[in-house]
This record gives C-alpha cells, structure tokens and sequence, in this order.
C-alpha cells in the first residue's frame, strides 16, 4: 500500500538546515497496524503529516496504492488524502460549533455525496460507534473518551484505505485509553490499514508491527529485524 | 487610588507595546470625532446659539402672510416683508411690544478722500433698531425718530470701517462721509463686537428718510413691500398675545387700505432666531444625525478594536487576576486605556475641526446665517470633549466587561484560539459588523438621493444659456444717474463692453435672472378687467433690447425688442414669457393684446402692447416652477441701476479687470461689484453643500465599515487557523474554505444591507423637503447603493478569505 523510498524532510532555520526525517525507507501492506515509536523531536509526526499527505517539502519517492505521489500536484495529493485517508488527533479537533452528527458528517460534506446519502452514512456511523444519543450534542458536552469516538468515527465515515492516528489516546486516562484501542483493532481487523503514533508501549502493543524512529531516522522495524544491521552495511 | 499611577504608566507600556493598534484607535475616533465636531460647531451656531443680543429670546420677526392677488388659487402661506407706512402703524398701535423696528439690506457706494470708490454693504433702519437690540454705540449716539423724515442723512458706522477709515479717531463724531455720493454726517460708531446676523457684513446703519423722498417715495406707498421688522415684546406678553394682537391691527389695515394690503391678511410673529435660521433647520439636523451615524460606526470599529485586543490578552489578563487582580482593577485599567486613546482621538478631532472651520468660509453656502459666528467656543470644546469620554466608554463597556469576568483559570490553561471560548466575541464582532453595515447603508442612500437630486438640479434649464457669461454690478448713485441719466450711462457701457476683444455680446436688465433680484409689479389686462384690490401681480424685468438675443432666450412667438425699443419715447412694448401666456391668455392669442403695468416711469401706468412671448426662465432658484414674468424695454422705465452680463469667448473669470478698466474711463467714481462668472453656482451652493457633505461622510463611513470587514474577518480568520486547518486535512478544498469565509463574511454584511434598507426606507423620508425631482424611495439609488456597498464588502472579506484559502494545513494544525 505505501512504498517509501530515500525520503528526507529538512527546515531551514537560519543559514541551517535541520533534517527531521532522513533516508527513510518504508513499506506498509494493506491491512497492517503499524505503530511509530520514539522519543520526542524524533520525526513521528513529521512523518505522519507526509503520509496524511498534508506536508509536501519532502524529498524522495512516496507511492501510495500503486500511485507515485512525489509526481502528483498539491491538488491531485489533497484529492488522494480526501478519498483515501481518514486522520485521528490528539486533541480530537472537533468543531466546538458543530454537534457530533455534524462533525461526523463534516468529511462527506467536502465530497460530491448527496444530503440523503449523507444522513444514511452519519446514521450508520453513529449506530456502528453507539453514539446515537449523542448526535445533537456538542463535543464540550462529552468526555475526552467520547469526544475521542467522535473524532475517530469522523475519521472512518469515508471509509479509507488508510486511518492515520497521531497519539489517539494521548489526553486520555488509561480505560478510556484501552477502548479506543480496541476499537482501532477492531477497525483493522476489518480491513483497514492503521498507523499510530504513540509513545504508550501498552497500546503499541494493539498493532502489528511496531517502528521507531530516533533523529529522523528508522532505528527499529518488528517486521524488519535485519534493518540495523543493513543501515550500518550501507553506511 | 494610589495604584491609578501605575494603571496610567501600564497604559503608556500597552500603547509603546502596540503602537499600530493605539495609531488605527486614535486616528479612527479622530476621524469621527472631528467630523461630528466640526457639523456640531455649524448646528450650534445656526440653531443652538442664542443670538448676541440682551434676552435673545424676547426677540421676535414680524412678517405679513400673504393672499396672492387675482384667481391664482395659491395659498395664502409665503411670509414677507411688509412696507414702512404699514410698519408705522404697526408700531403706533401694537403695545405688545417694547420696541419695534425695521430693517432693510442697501448698497453704498462709498467714497473717500484717500481712497478709491468702493461698494460696501449697509441697512436702512427705523430709529429704535439698536435701541431694541439692546447694543449701545461705542461713540456717539444711535438715531433719533425724527431722523427717519425725508432729508435727514445721518450715519452710524462701523467698527471696521471706523478703524480703517478714519484711524479710530475718536473726532470722527459729526464728521461727513460720501454715501451714493451724497453726503452723511456720522453720529455714531458701533462697538467692535456687534454683527446683526442677518445683515453680517453691513457697515454703515442710516434711517429710512431717503424712501421718504422724492415724488411718489417709496417709503410711504403702502403696496411697496420691502423692508423686513423685528420686536422685543413687552415683560409679561408672550408670542400668541403678541400674534393676537397683531392679527387684529393688520385686520384693521386690511380693511382701512383695501387696494393695497388686500393680500396682506394676517402677521406671522415668530422668534427672531427661527425666523433667520428658516428652512435650514432640516437640512441641519439631517447633517447632524448623518454625521453622528459616522461617529456610532468609528465607535463599532474601535469596539471591534479592543474586543479582539482583550481576547489577545486574555492570558495576560487571567494572569493579573491569578496574582490577586480584582475585577475592579482590571476594568479600570482596561477603561484608562480606551480613555486615553479616546482623548487622544478626541484632540485630533478637535484638531481636525479647527482645520474645516478654517476652510469653512471656502466650503459653506456664503447665504447660511451667523456663518461669522463660527468658531471654536467653548461649548464646541465641551461637546468634542464629552463626546471623547462617552465614545471611550461606549466602546471599552464590552471588552471590559469580558476581561473582568475571565475565569483566570480558564484563561491561563486555554490559548486564545479556542473555538469555544471565541463564540461570544464572534457574536458581539458580528453585531458590530452588522450595525456598521446598516449605518453605512443608510448614510449611502442618503448620499445617493442627494447625488441624484443635485444632478437633477444642474440639469435643470435654466431658460438662459449661463454658459461663458459674466453678470456684474455697476454703481450709479441715484443722485448722479436718475432716469434718461442712468439709461444713458447704461447704453454707453453696454457699448464699450460690447467692443471688447472677445466679447460676443452685452446687455443689461434690472434685475438679471439668478442674481438674487426679483420684482413684482401688479398690472391688469384691459380685456380682463378686475379691481384694483384684485389686480394679478407678476415678475418683472426692465431689460436692454437685445436682452433675449444675447441671453439666448427662445422666442415663442412674435418678435424680440429691437432698436425701436432703446429710445424712451418708443410706442411702449411688452413681452411675456409662455407662463404668463398661458396662465393670463388662455386658449388666446396675445399678440397685440394689451397690458397695463404698475410699474412705470410716469405717475400713471401705461397700457402697453405684447409684442412677444419668450420662454420661461429660472430667476431666483433652479428649483423654483416656471412663473409668470414680464419684460418691458428698460429705456421705456429706467428706474433701477441695472445688472450687466457679458458673454465672451474663453474664461469669463479673465475679463475681471478688462470690465473693471472700462468702467473707470467711462468714470473712475464708479465701483464694479457683485462679479460673477457662475450663476448656477449660487443657486445650487446649498445643496452642493448638503450633498458633499453627506457624500464625504457616506465615504468615510464606507471606508470604515469595509476596514471593520475586513479587520473582523482577518480576526476571525487568524482564531480559526487551526479549524480551518483541520477541514483542510478532513477534505476540504481551498475553494471551499474561501467560501466558508466569504460566506461568513456576506451573511453578516447581507444582514446588515437588510436592516439597512428598513432604516433607508424609514429615514429617507426625512430627506424627502431636501430633495429636487428625486422620490425619497427612488429604486435606482437604493439598488445601486446596496450593490455598491455588497461589492465593496465582498472585496473586504475576500482578501482575507483568499488568505484562509492559501493556508497551509500542516502548518494550521501544528499552531495547536
């Protein structure tokens, strides 16, 4: 599903430049649940801002479900990540003036999708999440856990290939926290491809394969005991 | 009390801190300020000052509603003046009254030994004049009644004139002076202080005794109604008994001269300063209510200001309070603040003022009264100076109130760019919008209507071609140039302007269309007999034989006066013009027909022939409705100095000192004065005024309430960087954020051209007196009013909504 190769992100700051993601190189199938791991400053986000699509100072090449993005326009980018890609926050990042069906319903509205067809879909996702009591409520009227759910079924509704997580359950307490991982399981069980950024081993241990990054580079990949030994070959 | 000192120098920090901010405040409430100061100083001059006089308010204006003669059908409405024999009646008999006395607006010329002859202005007054106006003399004496009797010629001058005349000699008393060259003995001099509104710029006061002279004077011909009266009444007697009183003296009269105060029918009293403000009460009410709608939208502004200011310090706030702030002190640090701009806004407002009330005299009507009287007193300075406080308070009261009851929990833990936390700023910021949006609307119909009716007026046809001519006055005194005397000087001059180098044409007539002249002289037509008490009366003209010719104004039928007509004793002629014809010979013919004017230079009227009919023409206002007006050869009637008016090739302002040239070899004594080069100007100068005015005003507040637009929209776009962001990341495409934006911004502006509309509709009936030809719900100006200011709008929200549309998602969400 995503093939990366030789990507780097650089900043300038000044008269220097400070790389957060060098030389990546990076394999996701469909169907897994990757976890990214590692400290602070170590290019996480950074790296799920270029997989969201939403970042394109990068350098290197970026295929996604056989289309090779480094060549795409920011447009033809943007039209892939609304079709494809569905992103969970931290912070939830649900509009305070919109009810939960309206957040919900806030990705269909930027596509070509009837009124009705858009009732129908928010209706199943609020039954598949069982937050129908909640729909005409406001997100300052939930919990963290709720507001969460919220945020994640927004991010499923277009049902994407690819649901990107970025510390999902970071303003969460731990049962709270343990739900929502399990129904990301749940959700990539049923076929959808998950990559998290965490720093909680606990819920890393909800995905398949776990990747860390130190520096801007990969320095750990579960589905790739050899890597250290290849990057200090090459190097 | 002690820390108001450290609230003041915390208020010097925050402007150093944001000195963009504190510059876009002032300059804002100086604007307003100063534009609704400088209309106050005009309406309080005009309307609220009370006249410099002892008990102004005493003071009244006596004058006869008139009964138009003959089957006219008009109503008996029009105020005017009233003649000396019915005024001495008046004051012989009314006891209503401590004294009463007349007035009437003359020219001099005045001759001196040092210095050339000059045209100054002066009144005729009855004795008692300054006597009523409670003014004494600063030398000398006022007039005596016996001075009012013919023969008499006695002068009170002015200060100025004694000043600059005489060198403020003290010995000046008794001394003579050259008037119409004759000679004036002065026995008074007024104080330096002293300017009758009504007449400003007089220089000289002498009695009626001139009008009591000669063969049939003027001053004692009861239908010769010329001169205007005022009253102070009695201690003890108010307005409607003094009415009462006067209704049945001019009853009396009615019936005791039937042939002469027939139309005449009751008296007007009313105070002296409604009777000279007259009709400009609206129209400056109008200005004052526009103008305060431009200081409510600079008020919206600065509000919207400090709201997003307060919400920008928040944390800043929150802290204060977390370190032991009251409620209290943080409103009173807020208020000190918006305050001090607000002052300061003030002072460059009254700057402002003082710059308009300079170049007053440039930008006002030269006919608004007490315009000398303009300045800036002290009540000006009070109003600039409330208007600074009430403004600060108006628009600090929110934000003040927001910044005390922040939960300084709340405002230490979120950032200012909680969506939640913003929902009430949203709503004050759109009602801000809004009401600007509305007030904008209604200053620009307003703006529009008076523009439509202005274009109106200056297309208006005057009858005449105005078009490179030049209309001036000649002094002739009277005692020089009487009859064959004054024709003779007229066609003399007529002939050396009219051999000028390019000079296509001269003429003359008294008076001249649209310089401020108008005679009606009663007359009958022997066809169509009637009483004399009946007679019809109409304009007059006494004009040169070429007149029409030279004027450009059509013939209907018949011929103009030609050559036969310069000669006094030509068979006596009359030419009417359409209005007179249709209203006086219906259905007829009245070519060859007779009329027999009032107006003569014999003891009888002579019945005179029409000749021609011409069109009709405007002679005191473009506004004005064709009228009857008749015109007899001025050589047949040679009885008033008359207007000359040249037409020329190229600038008629640059025959200035060729005519005044001329004049002098013709005779050096006489002055050339009244010098224009624009006759439409003077009779449009008031609604010029009205409508630049409302224009500027309407522009301004535009202005302000597109930066309001904008500024709110920027602000809103800026506190939604991060929900902007995210739609962007959900799927949205930059035009849909533009619209997102744009719309936000419409709704609010559509909002505000609606409640706009409802308050034109609502208003623009007050303009209805004010406007020419134009109804006040015209649908072109409202339209293009509101499209105007949708499209000015629309490009207020769409830079910062191209802006929104231009963020970068990544980096929105990363401002988290």
């Amino acid at each position: 599903m995503i093939n990366i190769r030789n990507l780097a992100r650089s900043y300038k700051t000044g008269h220097t430049e400070s790389f957060v993601l060098r030389r990546i190189q990076l394999q996701i199938r469909a169907g897994e649940f990757v976890t990214i791991m590692g400290p602070s400053g170590a290019g996480k986000s950074s790296l799920l801002q270029v997989l969201a699509m939403l970042d394109d100072h990068w350098h290197g090449e970026f295929t996604f479900e056989d289309r090779a993005v480094h060549t795409m326009t920011r447009k033809q980018r943007a039209e892939v990540a609304r079709q494809r890609i569905g992103m969970v926050f931290q912070s939830y990042h649900l509009l305070d003036d919109l009810t939960v069906a309206e957040n919900i319903d806030l990705p269909l509205s930027y596509k070509d999708i009837s009124r009705s067809n858009r009732q129908a879909l928010v209706a199943d996702t609020l039954d598949r999440f069982s937050i129908v009591g909640k729909k005409d409520l406001y997100p300052s009227q939930l919990s963290g856990g709720q507001q969460q759910l919220v945020g994640i079924a927004r991010a499923v509704i277009h049902n994407p290939s690819l649901l990107l997580a970025d510390e999902p359950t970071g303003n969460l307490h731990s049962a709270q926290a343990a739900e929502i991982m399990q129904l990301f399981r749940k959700l990539n069980e049923q076929g959808t491809t998950i990559v998290q950024v965490t720093h909680s081993e606990t819920n890393a241990a909800f995905g398949t394969r776990t990747i860390e990054l130190r520096d801007g580079w990969i320095t750990r990949d579960t589905a790739n005991p050899m890597l250290h030994a290849v990057q200090e070959t090459t190097a | 009390m002690t820390s108001i000192p450290q609230d003041l120098r915390s208020v010097l920090r925050q402007i150093r801190k944001a000195p963009a901010f504190a510059l876009m405040v002032v300059a804002t409430m100086a604007l307003g300020i100063g534009s609704t100061t400088a209309v106050f100083s005009l309406v309080d001059t005009v309307l609220l000052h009370p006249l410099p006089f002892s008990q102004p308010d005493r003071l009244v204006a006596l004058n006869t509603l008139e009964q138009p003669r003959g089957n006219s059908g008009e109503p008996a409405t029009a105020p005017s003046d009233t003649s000396y024999p019915n005024f001495f009646d008046w004051r012989d008999q009314a006891k209503s009254f401590q004294q009463m006395a007349s007035y009437q607006g003359q020219s001099f010329t005045l001759g001196l030994s040092n210095a050339p002859a000059r045209r100054i202005d002066g009144l005729g007054v009855s004795a008692d004049f300054f006597t009523m106006l409670r003014v004494a003399p600063a030398l000398g004496r006022t007039f005596t009644r016996a001075e009012e009797q013919a023969g008499n010629r006695s002068v009170i001058i002015s200060y100025s004139l004694w000043r600059d005349a005489f060198n403020a000699s003290p010995a000046v008393l008794g001394k003579a002076v050259l008037l119409n060259e004759e000679t004036y003995t002065i026995v008074g001099v007024m104080p330096a202080s002293f300017q009758f509104p009504n007449a400003p710029d007089a220089e000289v006061w002498v009695t009626p005794s001139v009008a009591m002279e000669g063969k049939n004077p003027s001053g004692k011909q009861r239908g010769w109604n010329q001169i205007s009266v005022l009253g102070r009444l009695a201690d003890g007697v108010g307005i409607d008994q003094a009415r009462a009183e006067m209704q049945t003296i001019q009853l009396a009269l009615v019936k005791q001269y039937p042939d002469d105060n027939s139309k005449e029918t009751a008296v007007a009293v009313v105070p002296e300063l409604q009777d000279l403000v007259g009709d400009l009460r609206r129209p400056l009410r109008i200005l004052f209510a526009a103008v305060s709608f431009l200081l409510l939208i600079a008020c919206a502004n600065v509000a919207g200001l400090f709201l997003t200011r307060t919400v920008a310090r928040q944390p800043e706030l929150a802290l204060r309070s977390a370190l032991g702030a009251s409620r209290l002190r943080i409103v009173r640090q807020l208020m000190l603040e918006s305050l001090s701009l607000s002052l300061l806004g003030g002072a460059g407002g009254v700057a402002l003022t003082a710059v308009v009330l300079r170049l007053s005299p440039n930008l006002l009507p030269d006919d608004l009264p007490r315009l000398h009287e303009l300045s800036l007193n002290p009540q000006v300075l009070l109003f600039a100076l409330l208007a600074s406080i009430l403004t600060g308070l108006l628009f600090t009261a929110f934000p003040a109130w927001r910044g005390c009851r922040l939960d300084p929990a709340i405002g230490l833990r979120h950032s200012t760019r909680s969506a939640t936390a913003g929902r009430s700023q949203h709503r004050l910021h759109s009602a801000l919008i809004i009401g600007e949006t509305a007030m904008s609307l209604v200053l620009l119909v307003g703006a529009g209507l008076l523009i439509r009716s202005f274009d109106k007026l200056l297309s208006v046809d005057p009858g005449f071609s105005p078009q490179h001519l030049l209309t001036f006055r000649v002094g002739m005194p009277s005692k020089r140039f009487r009859d064959d005397k004054l024709l003779r000087l007229a066609q003399q001059l007529q002939s050396s302007f009219s051999v000028l180098p390019g000079v296509r044409d001269a003429t003359f007539a008294y008076p001249m269309p649209l310089t401020g002249g108008d005679m009606n002289i009663s007359f009958t037509i022997p066809t169509h007999p009637t009483s004399a008490a009946e007679a019809p009366s109409a304009r007059v003209s006494l004009v040169a034989a070429n007149f029409f010719q030279s004027m450009q104004i059509p013939l209907r039928r018949g011929r103009f006066f030609d050559t036969r007509e310069e000669q006094p004793d030509s068979p006596p002629a009359i030419i009417i013009n359409q209005a007179f014809a249709n209203r006086y010979f219906p259905g007829e013919d009245p070519l060859g027909k007779r009329v027999q004017s009032d107006i003569s230079s014999s003891d009888q009227p002579q019945s005179r022939e029409v000749v021609g009919v011409v069109g009709n023409v405007t002679r005191l206002s473009l506004e004005e409705s064709a009228q009857p007006e008749y015109y007899i050869p001025f050589a047949q009637v040679p009885i008033g100095p008359p207007v000359f008016a040249i037409r020329v090739a190229g600038d008629p302002a640059s025959y200035d000192q060729t005519v005044r040239a001329t004049v002098v070899r013709q005779d050096p004594s006489l002055p050339v004065y009244a010098m224009r080069t624009n006759l439409l100007a003077r009779s449009t100068a008031q609604q010029r005024f009205q409508t630049l005015l409302i224009s500027i005003f309407a522009t301004l507040a535009i202005l302000l309430s597109a930066l309001g637009l904008y500024a709110v929209t920027s602000y809103m776009v800026a506190q939604r960087t991060l929900e902007l962001g995210l739609r962007m990341t959900l799927g949205a495409r930059r035009w849909d954020v533009l619209r997102l934006v744009l719309d936000r911004g419409l709704v609010l502006c559509a909002t505000g051209l609606a409640l706009g509309l409802v308050a034109s509709v609502a208003l623009s009936r007050y303009l209805a007196t004010l406007l020419f030809h134009t109804p006040a719900l015209d649908p072109i100006t409202f339209s293009m009013t509101t499209l105007l200011l949708l499209a000015i709008s629309t490009l207020s929200c769409l830079i910062p909504a191209v802006r929104a549309a231009r963020l970068d998602p990544n980096q929105a969400l990363r401002q988290e």
